[in-house]
């Protein structure tokens, strides 16, 4: 099992934000939240990457048979864990190149493998920013500092493709995206799918799941599991809508 | 009255004034300077030395901190080439306020000497460099300098290779030394200094700098001082008729550190600009404190500043900018940002404007933040462990100023600020 998650209380600033969310997702599966806002998307996605502030009351997240919990973010990262996220943060004075690279090579010390070698890093670079259509130039810029909102996350797709994880979290990657960028991100994130690679797809809306087809949905509200069905549910929503079909479940 | 007398411990300036008796008769210098140290060092007696209740030393207390009782340096070799190693240029070395090499290797038209071999001769021309002035750091610098370097370029003259000043304190004694840059006409140097040691002396220069209509000086320093090191540096540069001077200055490992520069933009279309960085760690206390003074029409001045501090670290910049009823359409800004890394480290910042004309561009800006969150999430959810991650977004924020370095210099600096960060952050983990 790629990732289990049982009963999971969650508190941010006091105010209880997962109420009891169990999910299961196996080695190679690709699973859908959707879930109106305010329903707990983002936040099962920031405790998913272990970010302060994000308080587990209760419950428990197992990761590849490890308590995810007890790891720091830096430490879930080196294990496999990748946080696509919806705003992607500008750093300025860091080029993209120069991040990945860091980065790269700390999940690689962590692991306690050799370093990547600057000829074969630059060669699979190359590859991976002429997948996503993305410039020499623009990777050469400060992380995501003037960029657009699709070039963002493009970039957070060449950064996952750069990383690969065993498990990437999608947190709303297709917000803000026009239909080219997002069959561009969709494409890159297809290419990355394979058996040993998990994805967990947040969204707010069923388009994105026309290009990258989950093999379970699951809608969360009011901090919960509130319904699981395989694909044809992303579809019933975008019909119905998230009120008649939480009330119904 | 008497209670009074048994308060009275030797103060620091009645030390200083007792080591000047001392060793007046050994320092360099034809019949005419003896006066004017004398001068000087009353002038110190006088005023005191630097303390808090003097504006312009607001926020660093020279006084309180003056090791008391040190002799003067004694010369000595310099250990190393330091933060650049294995760069050309022409060298010239300064050991406990000693010259201990001066290049032989110069092109014509530029002359690198020692200051004390240069005051043995009749060399009149630099008495007007060697005068007391109202400034306690330049006064004492007077009346104790050993030596230091004469650098002038001839007109014209575009020297290629930098020139490079190595000043090292490796005694717990004081050192003061004295520069004097004259650029001629139209004459460009790059100059690098590099300070360096580590006992608890007192390491002091005083710099007269000159560009004379048309010369272009760019000026680099790294600060790299450690321990219980105490370092005052003080700039005089005057600015002529389109001549244009640009300062590059990378400071933190010191006990204390107290840079001062002062401007005059003193013909139409010279600028000014200077770029520091440092980074402040615990005990560590560092002081940029500048005073720029357009003179002339259609001059420019630029500060940056750019700093962290972390610990007990304390950072403190301040900037003056004067402009004189004839400097109309003079543009002039100032930015001072730094980051406090913990809670009980200090950044005081402290721009100042003074306008007398009335066609002026003048602007300033101060900010003092904490790291960003956000950032320091998103880079660690890549993986980059917490440190690192706080280190690589310092030093981008510092970038902004080592982004200026000229290469071969910058990736040496930014390796030394790199390790110098590593050891600020730590106080921040």
């Amino acid at each position: 099992m790629m990732l289990e998650i049982n009963d999971l209380h969650v508190t941010v600033g006091g105010k209880e934000i997962l109420k009891g969310l169990t999910l299961a997702l196996g080695e190679g599966e690709v699973h859908a939240i959707m879930g109106p806002n305010g329903s707990g998307k983002s936040t099962l996605s920031y405790v998913l990457a272990g970010r302060d502030g994000y308080e587990v009351t209760h419950g428990s997240v197992t990761f590849r048979g490890r308590n995810l919990l007890d790891l720091k973010a830096d430490e879930r990262a080196a294990a496999g864990i990748f946080l696509a996220m919806q705003y992607p943060v500008e750093i300025p004075g860091v080029t993209t190149i120069n991040f990945l690279r860091t980065a790269l090579n700390a999940q690689l010390k962590a692991r306690g493998e050799p370093e990547i070698d600057a000829v074969t890093f630059l060669k699979r670079f190359k590859e991976e920013r002429e997948k996503l259509l993305m410039s020499d130039e623009m990777v050469k810029r400060a992380v995501n500092v003037g960029f657009s909102g699709g070039e963002k996350k493009r970039n957070e797709v060449l950064q996952m493709a750069m990383l690969r994880p065993r498990l990437a979290v999608l947190d709303e990657t297709d917000s803000g995206l026009d239909i080219d960028a997002l069959k561009l991100v969709a494409h890159g994130v297809n290419a990355l799918r394979a058996p040993e690679r998990s994805f967990l797809v947040i969204t707010h809306y069923q388009r994105l799941l026309d290009y990258i087809v989950p093999d379970r949905v699951h809608v969360l509200a009011a901090g919960r599991i509130a319904k699981s069905g395989g694909p044809e549910l992303a579809r019933e929503l975008e019909a119905r809508g998230y009120d008649e079909i939480i009330k119904a479940a | 009255m008497a209670a009074l007398e048994t308060k009275t411990e030797a103060s620091p300036e009645s030390a200083l004034v007792a080591l000047f008796a001392k060793v007046r008769g050994t320092l360099p210098g034809a019949s005419w300077l003896q006066p004017l140290r004398a001068e000087a060092l009353n002038r110190v007696t006088r005023d005191g030395l630097p303390h808090r209740r003097v504006e312009s030393w607001k926020y660093t207390d020279l006084r309180n901190k003056f090791p008391s009782g040190l002799d003067l340096a004694s010369g000595g070799n310099a250990l190393g080439a330091g933060v650049f190693e294995g760069l050309k240029a022409h060298r010239l070395s300064i050991a406990g306020g000693e010259v201990s090499g001066v290049p032989d290797d110069v092109p014509d038209g530029l002359e690198v000497l020692s200051l004390a071999e240069a005051l043995a001769m009749p060399s009149l021309f630099l008495r007007q460099w060697l005068q007391p002035t109202a400034d306690a750091v330049e006064n004492l610098n007077l009346a104790f300098a050993t030596d230091g370097a004469l650098i002038r370029v001839a007109k014209g003259l575009q020297v290629k290779l930098p020139v490079l000043l190595h000043s090292s304190l490796n005694e717990a004694a004081m050192a003061h030394t004295r520069n004097v840059i004259v650029l001629e006409e139209g004459a460009e140097l790059t100059l690098v200094e590099l300070d360096d040691g580590d006992a608890a002396g007192l390491a002091s220069t005083v710099t007269a700098i000159s560009l004379e209509p048309g010369a272009r000086l760019r000026h680099l320093r790294v600060t790299a001082n450690e321990g219980a090191s105490l370092v005052v540096r003080a700039d005089a540069i005057a600015v002529a008729r389109d001549a244009e001077y640009r300062g590059i200055v990378a400071s933190s490992g010191a006990a204390l550190v107290r840079q001062q520069a002062t401007a005059r933009l003193t013909g139409a279309g010279a600028a000014f600009s200077y770029a520091c960085a440092y980074a402040a760690g615990e005990a560590q206390h560092t002081d940029f404190t500048l005073e720029v003074a357009h003179e002339a029409p259609h001059t420019t001045s630029r500060i940056v500043a750019k700093g962290v501090a972390a610990g007990t670290g304390h950072g403190v910049v301040q900037g003056r900018v004067i402009v004189k009823p004839a400097a109309q359409k003079s543009d002039s800004h100032q930015m001072s940002r730094a980051l406090l890394l913990t809670p009980h480290a200090e950044i005081d910042q402290k721009p100042e404007l003074e306008i007398f004309a009335d066609d002026v561009k003048c602007g300033h800006g101060a900010a003092i933040g904490a790291l960003d969150t956000n950032q320091l999430f998103y880079l660690r959810a890549r993986g980059i462990p917490e440190n690192e991650a706080r280190n690589l977004l310092v030093a981008a924020f510092l970038g902004e100023v080592t982004e200026r370095l000229p290469e071969p210099f910058r990736e040496p600096v930014e390796a030394w600020l790199a390790t110098r960060m590593a050891h600020v952050t730590r106080a921040a983990s």
